[in-house]
This record gives C-alpha cells, sequence and structure tokens, in this order.
C-alpha cells in the first residue's frame, strides 16, 4: 500500500465521531492552558499528558496532537495581548504583536497568527507525510555508531544555541544526562546512582522531570519576584478576519516562515526559538521601505515568526518518528508519551505500527483545521483567561503539576521527586540556565549511552569505529562546528 | 569578582555540579560489572559524565568569579527589577512537600485544595471566600472528572467514603 493510501485510511480512522471528539477537546485544552500566562508548549504537553493515558493509543495520539498544536498557539495569544513589553523577547511573536495590539490592531495580529499557523502547519504536515517514509527507509541502514553522532550533534546544538550563556546550556544539559543515569542500567541490569531507594532504580520518569522542570520550577520563580498590581492586558476590538491589505502583507511572509521553519525544525539544530528568530530577520530585511515599521507594530513580523514556530513544530516530527530523536524539549516530552502508548519512534515505526502513525499524521491536519475554526471565534475567551489573578493562576498551575504527576506516577514518592526537580529548575532560571537541555539530556542520554556502548562492543572497545562511518564523520563535523562557530563569531563582534 | 560586590549565589549552584560530578566519579567504581560486559560496560558514561559535570563547573565556576553571569529568565509575570523573594520560594517548596505527604492520609482533593489556597495566600490573595470556594471547586471537580470521567487512581480520602455513601 502507498502512503497516499495509508494516509487516507489514518483520515478515516480519525474522521470517526469518538476520535474527532478527542482531537476537539485536545485542541480546546491545549490552547486553554497554552494561553495561560508562563506556560510554554513543553509545559502544556507535559502538564495534558497523563489525561491522554487514560484514553486508548490511537484517540491518545489524537488528542495529543491537537495538544501540540494548540498549545503552540495559545502561546502566541499571551505575549500579542499581554502587556509587559520587553519582557517575553523570548517570544519573537511579541515584538510586533504588542505593538500592534498597543496601536487597537491586536484583532489583526491574532488574526494573521491563527492563519499563518494555519497555513504553514498544514504544509509543514503536507511536507512530513511526504518525507517521512523516505527517510525511515534511509535509516534503517544506520548504525549505532551513527546514532550515537546524530544524538552528540544535538547535544551539542542544544546547549550552544540555547539561551545567553552556551557554558550555562552545557551545564543544564549535564544535569539532564545525570537524572538520566539513574535507575537499573537497560544493557546489564545494574543499579546506578539509585541511593539505595527503590523508586529510583526505575529511573526519573520524563513526565515527572518536565512538569517539575517547566510547571514547577517556572511557578517558585514567578512567585520569587512577582509582577504585582493589576494585570494588563491590552483590549482587543471585535471585528475578526483579516482585512485585505493585511492578508496581501501576510501571506509571503507566511510562506518564508514555513520553508524556514520546516526544515530548521527537521535537523538538530536547536529548535524552534532559532527559526522564529531567522523568520523575522528575514522579514525586517525584506521589508525595503516599510523596515521602519519594525518595533512599532509591522505584522510581516508576526505572520513570519508565527507560521515559522508552526512550521518548525511539524518538522520537528520528522526526526521524532523516524529516527526516535527528540530534537526540541517539547519532542522530548512527546516521545516520553509516544513509549508509554507502547509506540517505539524509529526507523521501524512506519512498518509495525503504520495504521497509528498515518492517524497521527491525518489528525495533525484536522488540528490545525479545528485550531482555525476555534480561535477566531473563542479569542475573547482567551482574553479572559489572562486576566485570571496571578496567585490563583499559580495556585492552580502547581494544583494541575500534582495531578499529573500522581496520576503518572501513582505514588507520593513521585512527587517528592517533582519538588526537588522544581527547586533545581528554580535556581537554574534564577541565574539564566535554560531549562530544555536538561529536558533532552535526560532523554537522549540514555540513548546515546546504549548506542556508544553497542557500537564499542562491536569494535571490540575500539573507538576508532565511531569515526568509520561518512555519515558519523559528517555528524561530528557538525558538531565541532555547532561549538566552536559561536564562539568565533562572538569574539569577533566583542573585538569590533 | 569586581571589587565590594557580593559574591554571586549561583557559586551555589556550581559548586552543587561539581559535587555532583565529584559524586558520580567516586561511586562509579562501585558499579557492578557483569564478566560479560568488560568492553564498554556500565561504568563508562557514568565517567564521561561526571567528567564533563567536573569540567563545566570549573570553567562556569572562573566565569562566576570573575562576575560575568547571565541574565534571570524572562517572563511575562516576572517583574525584572524585583528582588528575589527568598521567603515565598522556601514557603512554596514547603507547601508543595506537605501537600504529597498529606495525599495519602487526607486524600488528593483536600491536600490539593490546601496546596492551592497555601499558594494563593502566599502570591499575595486576600479574599478570604473566594480562595476557599475556588480551592474546594478546582480540587474537587478535577478529582471527580479525574476519577470518575477517566478512571484515573486518585485516592479520595473521606470524599470517597461520601461518594460510596451515596451510591
Amino acid at each position: 500500500m502507498g502512503s497516499l493510501d495509508l494516509l487516507l485510511d489514518g483520515f478515516a480512522s480519525a474522521l470517526s465521531a469518538q476520535n474527532l471528539l478527542f482531537a476537539f477537546i485536545g485542541v480546546l485544552l491545549g490552547t486553554l492552558v497554552g494561553v495561560l500566562p508562563g506556560i510554554g508548549p513543553a509545559m502544556t504537553v507535559a502538564l495534558l499528558l497523563p489525561i491522554t493515558f487514560t484514553v486508548p493509543p490511537a484517540a491518545a495520539l489524537i488528542m495529543f496532537a491537537g495538544i501540540y498544536y494548540g498549545g503552540m498557539y495559545g502561546g502566541s495569544t499571551t505575549s500579542i495581548l499581554l502587556n509587559t513589553p520587553g519582557e517575553s523577547a523570548s517570544v519573537v511573536t511579541a515584538l510586533e504583536g504588542n505593538k500592534m495590539a498597543k496601536a487597537g490592531r491586536g484583532a489583526q495580529a491574532l488574526a494573521t497568527a491563527a492563519l499563518g499557523s494555519f497555513v504553514a502547519g498544514t504544509i509543514g504536515t503536507l511536507l512530513l507525510s511526504l518525507v517521512a517514509v523516505p527517510v525511515a527507509t534511509w535509516a534503517t541502514s544506520l548504525t549505532s555508531a551513527d546514532y550515537f553522532a546524530l544524538t552528540a550533534l544535538a547535544f551539542c546544538t542544544v546547549a550552544a544555541m540555547l539561551g545567553n550563556s552556551p557554558l550555562r546550556g552545557v551545564a543544564s544539559l549535564a544535569v539532564g544526562l545525570y537524572l538520566g543515569l539513574i535507575g537499573i542500567d537497560k544493557i546489564t541490569g545494574q543499579s546506578r546512582f539509585a541511593m539505595g531507594i527503590d523508586e529510583l532504580n526505575r529511573g526519573i520518569p520524563v513526565v515527572i522531570a518536565a512538569v517539575g522542570l517547566f510547571a514547577v520550577g517556572e511557578s517558585i520563580y514567578v512567585a520569587s519576584r512577582l509582577r504585582h498590581g493589576p494585570v494588563n492586558v491590552i483590549p482587543v476590538s471585535r471585528t475578526w478576519g483579516l482585512p485585505k491589505a493585511d492578508l496581501k502583507r501576510s501571506w509571503k511572509p507566511w510562506l518564508r516562515g514555513t520553508f524556514i521553519g520546516f526544515p530548521i525544525g527537521a535537523v538538530p539544530a536547536g529548535g524552534a526559538d532559532v527559526t522564529t528568530f531567522l523568520s523575522y530577520a528575514t522579514e525586517k530585511k525584506l521589508a525595503g521601505k516599510r523596515g521602519n515599521e519594525f518595533g512599532k507594530g509591522a505584522i510581516e513580523g508576526v505572520a513570519g515568526p508565527e507560521a515559522a514556530n508552526n512550521a518548525a513544530a511539524a518538522g520537528v516530527l520528522v526526526p521524532l518518528l523516524t529516527l526516535g530523536l527528540p530534537t526540541s524539549a517539547t519532542a522530548a516530552v512527546m516521545l516520553a508519551a509516544f513509549t508509554s502508548y507502547g509506540i517505539q519512534p524509529g526507523p521501524l515505526l512506519f512498518d509495525t505500527k503504520p495504521e497509528l502513525v498515518w492517524a497521527l499524521i491525518a489528525s495533525l491536519y484536522l488540528g490545525n483545521v479545528l485550531l482555525l475554526v476555534l480561535n477566531l471565534p473563542l479569542a475573547g475567551v482567551w482574553v479572559k483567561l489572562l486576566r485570571i489573578p496571578r496567585p490563583y493562576l499559580y495556585g492552580g498551575i502547581l494544583l494541575c503539576a500534582s495531578l499529573g504527576a500522581f496520576a503518572s506516577s501513582q505514588s507520593v514518592a513521585g512527587l517528592l521527586v517533582l519538588v526537588v526537580i522544581g527547586a533545581l529548575g528554580f535556581a537554574m532560571r534564577r541565574y539564566g540556565w535554560p531549562i530544555a537541555p536538561a529536558v533532552l539530556g535526560l532523554i537522549l542520554g540514555p540513548v546515546a549511552e546504549e548506542n556508544l556502548r553497542k557500537a564499542l562492543q562491536i569494535s571490540q572497545g575500539d573507538a576508532g569505529a565511531l569515526l568509520s562511518s561518512t555519515f558519523s564523520k559528517i555528524m561530528f563535523t557538525l558538531a565541532l562546528l555547532a561549538i566552536f562557530l559561536p564562539l568565533i563569531l562572538r569574539r569577533r563582534t566583542r573585538s569590533d | 569578582m569586581r571589587a565590594g560586590s557580593r559574591p554571586s549565589g549561583e557559586l551555589l549552584l556550581v559548586l552543587l555540579l561539581a559535587g555532583l560530578g565529584a559524586y558520580t566519579l567516586a561511586t562509579t567504581p562501585s558499579i557492578m560489572v557483569p564478566p560479560m560486559a568488560e568492553n564498554a560496560g556500565p561504568r563508562l558514561f557514568p565517567y564521561l559524565i561526571g567528567g564533563l559535570l567536573v569540567g563545566v563547573a570549573v570553567l562556569l565556576g572562573a566565569q562566576v568569579l570573575r562576575g560575568r553571569s547571565a541574565p534571570p529568565e524572562e517572563g511575562e509575570d516576572v517583574d525584572p527589577d524585583g528582588r528575589t523573594d527568598w521567603r515565598a520560594v522556601l514557603l512554596l517548596i514547603v507547601l508543595f512537600a506537605a501537600h504529597a505527604v498529606l495525599i495519602e492520609p487526607i486524600g488528593w482533593p483536600l491536600a490539593a485544595a490546601l496546596l492551592f489556597s497555601g499558594v494563593a495566600i502566599v502570591l499575595g490573595a486576600r479574599t478570604w471566600w473566594l480562595i476557599a470556594v475556588s480551592a474546594l471547586v478546582l480540587a474537587v471537580g478535577l478529582w471527580a472528572v479525574f476519577v470518575f470521567g477517566l478512571g484515573a487512581y486518585l485516592p479520595g480520602g473521606p470524599l470517597q467514603g461520601l461518594v460510596h455513601g451515596l451510591a
């Protein structure tokens, strides 16, 4: 059967009344939680993950696709409408979106973000369905040494590209790698670093680590320096849709954003942040005489990065589904989700569980449509959510963190591990250590170790075997570049 | 370090990192190696990571001592000029730990309601009836949805008996 037939089968499964309902609930919950201030896409996915454990695998995947895209979209609403300029610079959409909202063009900013997400998400999913099978077929020829090289590249790019200080990125990665060591060694069955605690022998669950680092850590950090006083939400007019003039200015940035976002999302290169910055810079450069509008509310500066962000979200699924390699924190949480549904992403997935993968891909298309249908009319509701007084909001987030962690670990010890990791997450934020490398280290560390040891066992301990194939040589060269290129560039800008 | 400036608290975090690395390197030799796995066994990766932890801690420690720090993370609800409120940090950690320990004896709904109200009060909420009502509605509502709607396991404590009594 060709991919198209399989995709149509996937649609048939995703379009059943029950699965459609789960897709709807997923998009609704994803947007709802994603809109809440202080909750990024990775945290949304981690918080809502335990809910999907309680439904059958196909429905869970479909719901999860909705949560993924919903969470992505919800975050942009927050950054456009919350009146805290400058602070959300990490979200590129806020740069222009916030200015647009202040100038009374909030509705247009939200509309271009929603439509751009839809266009990019749909094209991105289309590209995913085209390249997934060829990439998976090619990936079956990869050896353990090649896999180890790939993980090494992912570690280097993630640590070096995120945050202001690469060294702190490496520190965060090392913490994650250590957490990944805890538990029973998969190859020899030896207990490692469990400190005699039986609970730790099973390893640190990714859900606990992600909820701890993101939800608990973030809540404690916000509590430590909460912005007091009333919440300042920019009012939005009731007219929805995009006027022709804005549409004309938006469609090219949407497409450019899509083609910047998808490939960069698909290679291990630091995740969605990089793509939104690239798209923003591109639009600014191409704006010509409109360039002076940037910084004052240029719609291109919302349309491009939003599209890039969503296309990258689809791109990330390529290595995740075909190689089993997550390249962003959100993808790391998704890998944990798939494993818990009994699905092992990797080259064989498309052969062993075609009906599930194609149902997932079909629901990504559907999720995008639902997102558009839901968000344009419901934006008023999302705006109200932004007004929740902060003491109640963070009380609620911590309550949901406990719910998710307890529902997935079924033990009080799990919650105590959650507090310890939460405190660590707070300390890391306080001193500007990026969080994402730790989550990736935790999930990719064991993958790297397994492949490294398998490769060395085959070669009888000869480390040269790690560099034996052309592919692994290219990967290690790129990894070295990822570390040293930023250092060289930085030195040069400093001496200028 | 610049003259007269206080050593950054980040140094503590770096020391923790170094300690973790030292602990890893020190305990790795006690991991049992089965005779079949002498080549690339279970000790190899821990040694690498222990080394990485210590190495990063040394480099980062040098940066911190020279006064080079990274800006703390930004966020929508974060006041960038605010000082760290250590009291709130400590209270939140204690509240969450207490909540975890209380789940088994008093049930998740009540323990969660206590966590919610405690966090809200620490963060400055003072409308008592609103705190109490929203805590109970949220905690009992979510518990009911998860237990009866989704079939998850969450100890109900006294509520469980109440529900069974009604049924």
